[in-house]
């Protein structure tokens, strides 16, 4: 087993620290120093020189009720980050992301401009007046993340003494223009960010984004992501993925490694983040575009990596760590 | 109680994630067995999954003989026939039951998850449920979706049962008030419209709100229901009511005189939780509620108008 030296900052119950601990088992390297958020605030963590850190959000991520103050948590993560990033230095550690490139990802606006000057595609801008037939989503994804897709959302609004919230159902809502409107007015302190929507890929009978796991800029997994059916709050990737059988059969090969460069070159314009998940919108002949770009590394639980990767067989943290290993 | 059905299958069931295994063939298992290591940790909703899926049957006998089911505490069903997914419902039970051995740390069982587009609820013809509750005496947790004949119910440690229809029988509604459930604790009706076999009165309900049939009830639902505004009234004297912590009279029809009928009976200033979405009250009885109820959280949600003078029940197809 390597000896590693490596830490990850976490919520004291965030599930993701199951996710790193399973990981560290899988890649055969020493478990993770795990370090509490809340002794980051306090000033009290300490960080060891070649220690590599990872970190996940503040609250870790569970659904809340009520939806919205992200960009109140976005602010917060970011003084949270920069407080992680003077103590790991001062400890002589790494950060396995950069501070300003995990903002960048995870504020939509900035980075689909970051992203649209680089040369990668992404949905053009649409207004809230053009809801259901519009994305929205909210303009932070730092500490919750929800979307409201044509007419789908799990969103809906709450009447309270105080007046009306946003809450969130673990199912789908009852829609129109009007409830949609309502929802974007509650929301609107925080921005909601709307793009076009995309005729989406009808893959395995239903419609899928594809969904990439990468390591140091290559992609090590893969797997479909429903956006248009509410699903349960946590998706599994386990098994078969009949989806990129389906891709492939339809669309070749050639169509799959358009994607797969699509991911890398999104990835090469964060350098200084080792993991990354990129998800992709694809439509049912050659529209392709970035969708999404998680700092925190693609969110596919029981997913192993593809074969002829650093992640073969691997989980998608466990590729990360098998590269650290390998470079230590 | 079992999240609120409007036209999805369920998200999370017995407090944990729903998991769904609709696959039939082991190689679409993969190398991870398909599924999540931590069973215990998830709901599984097992049967077919769309209109083209395999045969509820054969997902049914690769999930007993591919998963560790002595470790499933919460089960779902989903579409026995998935081109006619209101039917086979006899089938599923019967094979259910005859693998009731295989499940003995099963808590929770919730029959007929599925979601309108496979199949509307009205069409779902349920069996009694009846045999069910007998093969797993260790259910806490019991629903069901679909209309179903019930008889009497019996289980000595049943504490939530939830029956989701659009028009559940008057007779099952006498017949559930006459179950011997000692330990229920929550009961949850979608009373549904005459349409489609509902119309249960509150003289349907009797065994119910007078106490008598579940002593130890501490929330109800009368949900759904096309009569709403004489159910609050009937509740308004129910001695049910002294007992409960919550009462959910959401998703049906209720308007100002069935809310005012509320607040001029008995107290309700004890209820930690008063269920109204999907309702036609106006503005001001909102606010008499509010006032009336200073710390009972109410939920007024989706206020809605009458279309043409006629209102509309949330779950009717």
């Amino acid at each position: 087993m390597s000896t590693l030296s490596w830490a990850v900052v976490t919520a004291e119950t965030d599930p993701a620290r199951a996710v790193w601990t399973e990981a560290a088992r899988a890649a055969a390297v020493a478990g993770p120093r795990f370090v509490d958020w809340r002794s980051v605030a306090a000033g009290e963590a300490g960080f060891h020189a070649g220690e590599t850190v990872f970190c996940e959000r503040l609250a870790g991520w569970a659904p809340t009720n009520p939806v919205g103050g992200q960009r109140a948590r976005h602010r917060e993560f970011a003084a949270a980050l920069d407080q992680l990033s003077a103590a790991v230095d001062k400890g002589g550690a790494v950060l396995a992301a950069g501070v300003a490139p995990m903002l960048t990802t995870l504020d939509r606006l900035e980075r689909d401009q970051f992203l649209r000057r680089g040369g990668i595609p992404v949905l053009e801008r649409s207004t809230a007046d053009n809801v259901g037939h519009s994305i929205l989503r909210s303009r932070f994804a730092s500490s919750d993340d929800w979307l409201i897709d044509g007419w789908h959302t799990t969103l809906f609004v709450h009447r309270a003494r105080t007046g009306f919230e946003v809450w969130r159902s673990p199912a789908e809502t009852v829609t129109g223009t009007e409830h949609l409107k309502q929802i974007v007015a509650g929301l609107e302190a925080d921005t909601v960010y709307v793009t076009e929507t995309l005729h989406r890929a009808h893959l395995a009978d239903d419609y899928h984004d594809i969904r990439f796991g990468l390591v140091d800029g290559k992609v090590t997994h893969a797997a479909g992501v429903l956006r248009e059916r509410i699903v349960g709050p946590r998706q599994w990737y386990g098994g078969r993925r009949r989806e990129l059988d389906d891709f492939l059969r339809r669309f070749g090969a050639s169509r799959w490694e358009r994607l797969v460069a699509l991911a890398e070159r999104t990835a090469a314009l964060f350098p200084d983040l080792r993991l990354l998940g990129v998800d992709l919108i694809v439509d049912n002949s050659e529209k392709e575009f970035v969708f999404d770009v998680d700092p925190f590394g693609a969110d596919l639980p029981g997913r192993r990596g593809e074969a002829g990767t650093l992640g073969e067989g691997l989980p998608v943290h466990g590729a990360v760590l098998r590269a650290l290993s390998a470079s230590s | 109680m079992i999240q609120d059905f409007r036209r999805d299958a369920l998200a999370t069931f017995h407090g944990l994630p729903v998991f769904e295994f609709a696959v039939a063939e082991p190689e679409d298992l993969g190398e991870q067995g398909g599924v999540p290591d931590d069973l215990e940790a998830w709901a599984f909703r097992v049967g077919s999954g769309d209109y083209e899926g395999p045969e509820g049957q054969a997902v049914w006998q690769l999930f007993l003989s591919s998963v560790d089911t002595t470790r499933i505490k919460a089960l779902t069903l989903g579409a026995w026939c998935p081109d006619e997914a209101g039917t086979g419902w006899d089938e599923y039970q019967a094979a259910l039951i005859a693998a009731a051995d295989r499940f003995p740390a099963l808590e929770a069982l919730f029959v007929g998850d599925i979601p309108v587009e496979l199949s509307e609820v009205s069409w779902i013809e349920q069996e009694d449920p009846g045999p069910l509750l007998a093969a797993f005496p260790n259910l806490v947790e019991f629903g069901v979706r679909g209309t179903a004949g019930v008889q009497p119910l019996v289980h000595e440690r049943l504490r939530e049962l939830t029956i989701q229809t659009g028009g559940l029988p008057p007779q099952s509604v006498r017949n559930i008030g006459s179950s011997t459930l000692p330990a229920l604790t929550g009961l949850d009706l979608y009373l549904g419209t005459v349409h489609y076999g509902g119309g249960a009165t509150a003289e349907d309900l009797d065994g119910v709100l007078s106490g008598a049939a579940f002593p130890h009830l501490r929330h109800l639902g009368l949900r759904n229901a096309e009569d709403t505004d004489n159910l609050a009234a009937a509740v308004a004297h129910a001695p049910v009511v002294a007992q409960l912590e919550t009462l959910d009279l959401s998703l049906g029809m209720l308007g100002d005189a069935g809310a005012a009928a509320l607040l001029a009976g008995q107290p309700l200033t004890h209820l930690r939780r008063l269920a109204l979405q999907h309702h036609f009250l106006s503005d001001e009885m909102i606010s008499r509620l509010w006032e009336a109820l200073p710390t009972t959280e109410i939920d007024v949600d989706e206020q809605l108008t009458e279309r043409g003078g006629d209102r509309y029940i949330a779950v009717t197809e």
